[in-house]
């Protein structure tokens, strides 16, 4: 039927407002109510509003990985559920990679909006729960060999409420099944909250707009995000390149690592971007697949890190990327039995930057180089006993993460992360203490570590943790030790990823080094040190402004020995502020381009 | 009563508002003297003691209050014109101020530069120590190290030395010692101690409070003590009263010693004038402020005659945790410009045209169309009488900016071109107050509201149908909402303290020794800022959570302690109400853990008796109708022929019906069909918005935009 509503052009900026502040409040609201500090702290969560046949219609300051691809995982709940079966009141739960949701540490809770009886808006929250019930108390398990292993209790669009009432056989069954269920419970609730009020707003929305204009509005904003991207397609230039980017080797587990390769296609007379994953290898017995919704985020994310930053984040701007995965891959759609635990994080990080680095031959006045990797132990999921409260806890720790890349015009970002497009907070290491029984030793800027280039590589940082009275359980999955992000255009590759201990009363003459990827519990008095690769630097260091390289030798990132070998800069250390030595620096810069 | 005065310096003009003794307000403004202040505010004053016929002695002798809100160390911290500060912090913990709290606008834009600490990383040097979660001490305090910091400080010429240990505020022992050491070292050095400053969990907002309240200090030393002195010279013998962003005043000594508190003081006294004209002119305690100026809109809100604080606020990229006063900012204001992106959607702001083009219709040179020039073409203002005729404007160049870059690329007529701009910009206004109260589970229909700011009259009302708020008032003080709110601001200030407790086993004695604490400082402040026992009160919070919650939600006590299972009993079911009402959930039966007390201490001022005008009949005298004029209404088809008041010539009583506009020198108000005007006995426009959402006009509810 044709839709006889016109929209004016102050009624599409008014709507699409009213409806971007609708998610923004339910994001809000998630926030300030979850309980676990991933959730609420480092907030690991997004929020996105549908229309009535799941395209997405608003995504304000979402994880990259969780909302690229948000309209994937709510279609996914027609599969079963036709709309007619729908109900005001219900709510629907999937966390399976296997339809259309991301890892199943994250939760989506979907909740369908009706007017009049229509289905008019799909309401998603998605959270990541501190535990799901997997074997190990972590919601990353890279050893799982398929999903019996990985052993998370698994919601294929599971009917989770219904007339505004918990399913209490499911939310038993669960409790049963998951860690510190107190605190799982307590998230559900703070999303399920989170979604009820965006269903409260935008009822109230329909009710004062009326249904053809809120659909004629529907229309109207696709086709303008689809017209926004096509401009923007139509700035590049026409051809294919290809990339590629490999994720460390894990020992008895994948002895080679795994290669991620991409064909990327540019056609701007037709307005589209096809990124094409099919050319990868096959599943691997780990949690390392990717999944049909992480494969699309990637290379989504992948494009639109080269897009101005204010494209309207719908359906309309997403249509015009056409990512292609093969039906069984490690790099394509999860199959069961096959694990997809860590579908969010390693390769998909991998997958990214093979998508945003291929992009380096296509435009001169933009580019990047490979930033920092997942997931180094200052993430680590904690578990254990806290004797000081009595409480048992599991949560997953989130700081030091640093390393951005540098890109074309500036230094690499320093609070950086692949997945979550740097929006992760971090968790006050004073409120960790308080809550959970580690402290923290240290957490600086490692010196020296940063990819030298024009544009430098943010450093990597350096965190090490002691469990203060009670052992401590700490899992963690780290890529970038044997392959660190690699630099571009001249610039050098990042530093290499760590994981060691040491004994605190031993100091750091008994350190020795950890696997990358490892479950371990420790006793007090026992560190973990946590180092994350560092951002790859972007051109030729020996072009770099020294006036850039004295204040970072003043600031004490960089060594002087470093400003001398890498950069060419001779700096006096004589004043407060250090100096350039302009001539020596000249004399150096050219005899080292000889 | 005697005269009170209260000045707040913007960036053109510096406002002065004075009630005199007979209760009767005025507005002066004087040209804004960047160069040395407080020339621009005596500037001022001499026009007010000329309009009293007085001399500048006599009017500062009758004056009893003379308050002020500064600017300086909003602008030092914008222009980084601060002192020198040296830090020092627990080894391991250098780039606290570098990491912050990490987090990122927008997840796909890596073409941008990542801010640098606020004090350089040389000159932030660790000293070995270490205090736990509980205050044990796990590693003493390496005092040769301080030394050595403190050597290295006196090398590099640090003026002021800032100290933030990691759990200082829970075993303040480290710091402390260190100050000692600081005197011994450095006879007479300033210092400030992050458990003095702000005393709560969370080391980067404890840190950076503690930095920039370290390097204001100089300046506002030095600032204030000229300022008194000028006061002295020119002959006001009282007290000076300064501005906080606490929504309050303090006293100078007090501002010397906290001086971060005097940061955007100005947008923290607006919401105090809300309060006021709300209470005098319709007895509500819900109050939504908004003042508009030429590229911000500013919302603050006052909820049972409280005015809504933050203890989490952003400041140039910084994230602070002292109390202040929550105002929500967006980028939109008279001179916002509106353009076409290149998918074709209008947009507005948040780029403004500043006075330099300014609006297209400035004659300037500006060529991009602004919100002003919407209002001019839409016939809302009049060419000929634009700021009371005192500015020359050309209409005809605001319709070419609006042809050109907005009628043209969505191909509409010029009047649908400039009401999509003015349309669009209200709903951007719309959605910042839909953010200080729809988010925090508030109904604005509840509340009314008062509007400031030269041109907010021209938008109030379309933007009130919006969220059904049924009272407006826009104040003759409107274009200097925060001056009015210093003369008429009570002393404020809040000390609280983090200790954690949980709703099992509740520390009763020490909660109660907690409070009894901030009690006595809180009394001893109002004691030394000089507030008379009878003006003195004190009001009791707790910032609770659900267990491993991270955020807080701030539930007042009902009374000033906690003592038996029955008080905390009642305060546990206040926080579960509060969390479902607020965040849409809530666990009965959940354990809440208590974070931060918190007392707030109040000084009342006395009682402001305003002037009362007799009122005449609702018929507004013939005088005051000016020519009729076209202007633009959507819900009426378009353009129709209103009729003009002067509102210098409205009488109190004189009811206005509208379509109508009313023209003031510095403000129009655009009164819509469906709205009426009233100036009240208080000479302040007070618009009665019930006839617009009366069921019979349903009709007129309908959004005008379709």
């Amino acid at each position: 039927m044709d839709n006889q509503v016109t929209i004016a052009p102050d009624l599409l900026a008014i709507l699409s407002s009213k409806v971007n502040s609708i998610s923004k409040q339910m994001s809000y609201t998630l926030q300030r109510s979850a309980r676990s500090s991933v959730m609420s702290s480092a907030r690991d969560f997004s929020t996105a509003i549908c229309d009535g046949i799941g395209d997405v219609i608003a995504l304000p300051n979402g994880f990259p990985v969780h909302v690229a691809n948000m309209s994937l995982t709510a279609k996914s709940i027609f599969e079963f559920h036709s709309p007619e079966s729908l109900a005001p009141g219900d709510a629907l739960l999937n966390n399976s990679p296997y339809h259309g949701n991301t890892h199943m540490g994250d939760y989506t809770i979907i909740v369908p909006v009706f007017h009049e009886g229509e289905l008019m808006f799909l309401c998603t929250v998605r959270g990541h729960q501190a535990d799901i019930g997997n074997s190990v108390p972590t919601t990353y398990h890279a050893m799982a060999k398929d999903i019996y292993e990985e052993g998370a209790l698994c919601f294929p669009c599971v009917k989770i409420q219904k007339n505004y009432e918990d399913v209490d056989d499911i939310i038993r069954m669960a409790k049963m099944r998951i860690r510190v269920s107190d605190v799982w419970y307590g998230d559900y609730l703070a999303m399920i909250g989170a979604a009820r009020i965006g269903e409260r707003e935008l009822s109230k929305l329909i009710a004062k707009y009326g249904k053809e204009t809120i659909k004629a509005f529907f229309q109207e904003w696709k086709e303008y995000g689809s017209r926004r991207m096509i401009e923007e397609i139509k700035k590049l230039p026409a051809g294919t390149w290809i990339n590629e980017s490999k994720h460390d080797p894990i020992p008895g587990l994948l002895p080679d690592g795994v290669n991620v390769k991409v064909k990327l296609t540019i056609d701007p007379e037709e307005g589209y971007v096809e990124v094409d994953f099919r050319d990868n290898a096959d599943p691997v017995a780990a949690g390392l697949n990717l999944c049909e919704a992480t494969v699309l985020s990637a290379g989504r994310t992948g494009v639109l890190n080269y897009m101005p930053s204010d494209l309207p984040l719908c359906e309309g701007t997403f249509s015009r990327i056409i990512v292609k995965m093969r039906e069984n891959s490690v790099v394509g759609k999860a199959k069961l039995p096959y694990s997809s635990s860590l579908a969010t994080t390693n390769i998909h990080d991998r997958a990214v930057l093979a998508v945003q680095c291929a992009f380096n031959e296509v435009s001169e006045s933009l580019g990047m180089a490979e930033g920092a990797f997942a997931q180094p132990p200052s993430l680590s999921v904690i578990s254990g006993f806290d004797s000081r409260y009595g409480r048992p806890y599991v949560t997953q720790l989130i700081s030091g993460h640093t390393g951005g890349m540098g890109v074309h015009g500036h230094d690499g970002y320093i609070a950086y992360c692949i997945c979550n497009g740097g929006m992760m907070e971090w968790n006050s290491l004073e409120v960790i203490e308080q809550k959970y029984p580690i402290q923290y030793v240290m957490q600086e800027l490692i010196k020296d570590s940063g990819g030298a280039g024009k544009w430098d590589g943010a450093p990597a940082t350096k965190v090490v943790m002691v469990p203060r009275t009670d052992k401590v359980t700490f899992m963690y999955v780290c890529d970038g030790k044997y392959n660190p992000p690699r630099g571009a255009q001249g610039g050098h590759n990042g530093s290499a990823a760590n994981a060691a201990m040491y004994r605190l009363e031993e100091d750091k003459t008994s350190q020795e080094d950890l696997p990358m990827f490892h479950g371990i519990e420790l006793a007090p008095g026992e560190a973990l040190v946590s180092e994350i690769s560092s951002g790859g630097g972007f051109g030729n260091p020996l072009e770099r402004d020294p006036e850039r390289v004295r204040h970072r030798v003043r600031e004490g990132w960089v060594s002087v020995q470093k400003a001398r070998e890498a950069y060419g800069v001779v700096i006096d250390t004589t004043t407060e502020l250090y100096a350039v030595d302009w001539k020596a620096t000249e004399k150096l810069r050219q005899k080292a381009e000889q | 009563m005697g005269i009170r005065i209260c000045t707040d310096i913007g960036g053109t003009f510096t406002d002065l508002v004075v009630v005199d003794e007979s209760g009767s307000v005025n507005i002066f403004k004087a040209l804004t003297t960047p160069e040395n202040r407080v020339d621009g505010i005596i500037n001022g004053l001499t026009i007010a003691a000329d309009f009293y016929g007085k001399s500048l002695k006599q009017l500062m002798e009758s004056c009893e209050y003379f308050g002020h809100g500064t600017t300086t160390s909003t602008n030092a911290l914008i222009e980084r014109k601060v002192a020198k500060v040296g830090l020092i912090c627990t080894t391991g913990f250098r780039d606290v101020l570098l990491f912050r709290e990490a987090g990122k606008e927008n997840p796909f834009d890596w073409y941008l530069d990542y801010p640098e600490p606020y004090i350089p990383r040389y000159l932030t040097l660790p000293v070995t120590e270490r205090i736990n979660a509980e205050g044990g001490i796990d590693i003493p305090l390496n005092e040769d190290e301080v030394r050595e910091a403190i050597r290295k400080f006196k090398q590099y010429d640090v003026e002021v030395v800032a100290v933030s240990l990691m759990w200082s505020f829970v075993n303040p022992a480290h710091e402390l010692r260190i100050g000692e050491i600081i005197e011994e070292e450095w006879p007479g050095k300033t210092y400030a101690l992050s458990h003095v400053v702000n005393p709560r969990i969370r080391e980067y907002r404890r840190t950076v409070s503690t930095v920039i309240d370290a390097s204001l200090k100089p300046l506002i030393t030095h600032y204030v003590s000229t300022f008194e002195d000028r006061l002295r010279e020119i002959g006001y013998r009282n007290e000076l009263s300064l501005l906080t962003c606490s929504g309050g005043v303090t006293s100078p000594q007090e501002m010397i010693a906290s001086p971060i508190y005097s940061l955007d003081s100005g947008p923290a006294l607006a919401p105090v004038s809300g309060r006021f004209y709300a209470k005098k002119e319709l007895s509500k305690d819900h109050v939504i402020t908004c003042d508009m100026g030429g590229t911000s809109f500013d919302v603050s809100r006052v909820t049972d005659g409280i005015i809504t604080i933050s203890n989490d606020n952003v400041i140039q990229n910084e994230r602070l945790s002292i109390p202040k006063v929550d105002v929500k900012t967006i980028g939109a204001g008279g001179g916002s410009i509106a353009w076409v992106d290149d998918g074709g959607l209008i947009r507005v702001g948040p780029e403004g045209a500043g006075s330099v083009p300014g609006p297209a219709c400035y004659m300037r040179g500006g060529e991009r169309a602004t919100v002003t020039d919407a209002n001019l073409v839409l016939g809302y203002l009049d060419e000929n009488y634009f700021l009371g005729g005192n500015m020359k404007v050309s209409k005809e160049l605001a319709e070419k900016a609006i042809m050109k870059s907005v009628a043209e690329p969505l191909n509409l007529s010029l009047m649908d071109a400039a009401y999509t701009i003015y349309n669009t910009a209200n709903h951007l206004m719309t959605e910042a107050v839909r953010d200080m109260t729809v988010f925090e589970g508030i109904d604005p229909k509840e509340y009314a509201v008062v509007a400031g700011g030269g041109a907010v009259g021209m938008h109030i009302i379309p933007i009130v149908s919006q969220l059904g708020c049924q009272e407006v008032i826009v104040p003759k003080t409107a274009s200097t909402l925060s001056a009015f709110g210093g003369v008429v601001a009570d002393v404020v200030r809040e000390f609280n303290r983090s200790h954690l407790t949980a709703s099992t086993g509740f520390d009763y004695e020490k909660v109660k020794s907690v409070l009894n604490k901030l009690a006595a400082d809180a009394r001893a402040f109002l004691d030394t800022v000089g507030v008379s026992k009878e003006n003195q009160v004190f009001e009791f919070a707790v910032e609770a959570r659900y267990l491993f919650q991270e955020r807080e939600l701030t539930v007042p006590l009902r009374s000033n302690a906690i003592q038996n299972v029955q008080d905390l009993e009642a305060l546990i079911d206040d926080f579960h109400s509060k969390h479902e009402f607020t965040l849409g959930s809530m666990e009965k039966g959940q354990a809440v853990e208590f974070v931060v007390w918190k007392v707030i201490a109040r000084g009342i001022t006395p009682e402001i008796n305003l002037q009362v005008q007799s009122l005449s009949s609702e018929t507004p005298n013939r005088s005051s109708l000016k020519a009729t004029r076209k202007a633009y209404f959507r819900e009426m088809g378009g353009q129709v022929d209103v009729q003009v008041y002067d509102g210098t010539l409205l009488q109190a009583g004189n009811k206005i019906v509208g379509p109508a506009i009313i023209e003031e020198p510095t403000t129009n108000i655009v009164v819509t069909p469906g709205s009426t005007v009233t100036l009240s006995k208080y000479e302040n426009y007070v618009i009665d918005m019930k006839e617009y959402f009366a069921p019979a006009n349903q009709t007129a509810s309908v959004p005008v935009t379709q």
